[in-house]
């Protein structure tokens, strides 16, 4: 095999390296609003969820809790500026406490990611 | 079963079928040259694709199915009353059915050229097999800004282009199987269509790595995910089977296709190694569509 060849062959080699980072993985939550563990004040309207990835908003879940297990959203899902990555629930009047976010979300993929969150309004 | 093994097993099946249907139609379109190898050939590549397309039909319909069950929320028995909705109110069911429309396109196509295919019709079939990695891969987070974008395209071609390189050999391996059993009258036809089997197999690596690195460009976050996970891992032990894999085309190309000419013997010796390359491609697409479910683990 001559140089060229063999130098053909590494330089291929080496950019196979790069090669793993091509896989596409599931959609998960890059960022909520309010955020995990946040205290806001005041209490916010809605809560918002921003994903890696398209989800559905008629196959999607999200349910917000008080310490009594009470929901506290309206059941309805849409998104924020029509942005498919994006889902919202608008919430009830909270009071003063602490609240829990669940989700159950189908990504465009058809792949279903549960997760959950909590924050407090102070 | 648990549902994620049956996930990973009907994808690892969905493309190691469209990778045969795009190797055996790449053998009629390019492989083979030779009139009289075509019609030798051709009983083989024929229960070959036969083969492929009844995979594809079953898979297609089982993976609507899984993510019916995962949609709804519901076990898979429970999951015919919502594939529907699923079809007409998802996302992921209009790819679906885009998917499907090609299907069934590709497998009129081939009734029609069944008896007699010449290479246009191996070509169509190709453009058909395009067709469906488009919308596999708009499936998935390539496609999450739009059908017709970069990501979508350079995904598009990365998925056919994995599958021409091992579908080639794969398709290579039924040419040779026949062609040798004609004695050594074959041989020159062997060693000429192993020219362009490894022709085709470098056009296709270098698809492979430039739709790779420009996915690798735009989806780049920490490269740390690759030790720290297990996800990172399982995708190191795919790295290894993929640089083998390319070992072994390179040592055909510069090495064993060389020697052959002239020496009949040396065909089984090619053959032996293809068998290998085969099996390779087939643990990549095992560990890919294992990768597909398990998602990156640092997230």
């Amino acid at each position: 095999m001559n140089t060229i060849k063999r130098a053909s062959l590494c330089s291929n080699l080496l950019l196979l390296l790069m090669f793993p980072l091509v896989s596409w993985g599931h959609v998960h939550l890059d960022k909520s609003i309010p955020a995990k563990g946040e205290a806001v004040s005041p209490a916010p309207e809605s809560v918002q969820l921003w994903f890696s990835g398209g989800v559905e908003t008629d196959w999607s879940k999200i349910e917000v809790r008080n310490t009594d297990g009470a929901r506290m959203d309206d059941g309805e899902i849409n998104r924020i500026n029509d942005d498919q990555k994006t889902l919202r629930i608008t919430l009830k009047p909270l009071p003063v406490g602490i609240y829990k976010v669940k989700w159950n979300i189908v990504a465009h993929d058809g792949h279903r990611i549960k997760g959950n969150s909590h924050f407090s309004v102070k | 079963m648990e549902l994620s093994l049956l996930d990973t097993i009907l994808i690892a099946l969905d493309r190691f079928a469209l990778a045969t249907i795009i190797g055996a139609s790449a053998a009629f379109a390019w492989l083979l040259n030779d009139h009289n190898a075509r019609t030798l050939v051709q009983p083989k590549l024929r229960i070959m694709l036969d083969g492929a397309l009844i995979t594809l039909l079953i898979t297609t319909t089982v993976v609507l199915l899984m993510r019916t069950a995962t949609m709804a929320d519901v076990s898979l028995p429970a999951a015919f009353p919502f594939v529907g909705k699923v079809i007409e109110k998802s996302h992921f069911g209009s790819l679906w059915a885009g998917r499907a429309s090609a299907l069934v396109i590709m497998v009129a196509l081939w009734l029609v050229i069944r008896k007699r295919p010449l290479p246009l019709g191996g070509i169509c079939l190709i453009a058909t097999s395009t067709a469906i990695a488009f919308y596999i891969s708009a499936a998935s987070h390539a496609g999450d800004d739009g059908l017709f974008t970069l990501d979508n395209l350079t995904n598009s071609i990365h998925i056919i282009a994995g599958c021409l390189w091992g579908g080639a050999v794969i398709a290579y391996l039924a040419i040779i199987t026949s062609l040798r059993q004609q004695g050594d009258a074959m041989h020159h036809i062997i060693c000429s269509s192993a020219d362009r089997l490894s022709s085709l197999a470098t056009i296709a690596l270098a698809l492979v790595i430039s739709t790779g690195l420009l996915n690798a460009w735009h989806r780049l976050e920490t490269i740390a995910e690759l030790w720290q996970t297990d996800y990172g891992i399982t995708l190191i032990i795919k790295l290894g089977f993929v640089a083998m894999m390319m070992a072994v085309g390179a040592s055909n190309r510069f090495i064993i296709i060389p020697a052959m000419t002239g020496k009949p013997a040396a065909g089984q010796r090619f053959q032996r190694i293809l068998s290998l390359d085969a099996l390779l491609f087939i643990t990549i697409i095992c560990i890919a569509a294992a990768l597909g479910i398990q998602g990156p683990g640092g997230h």
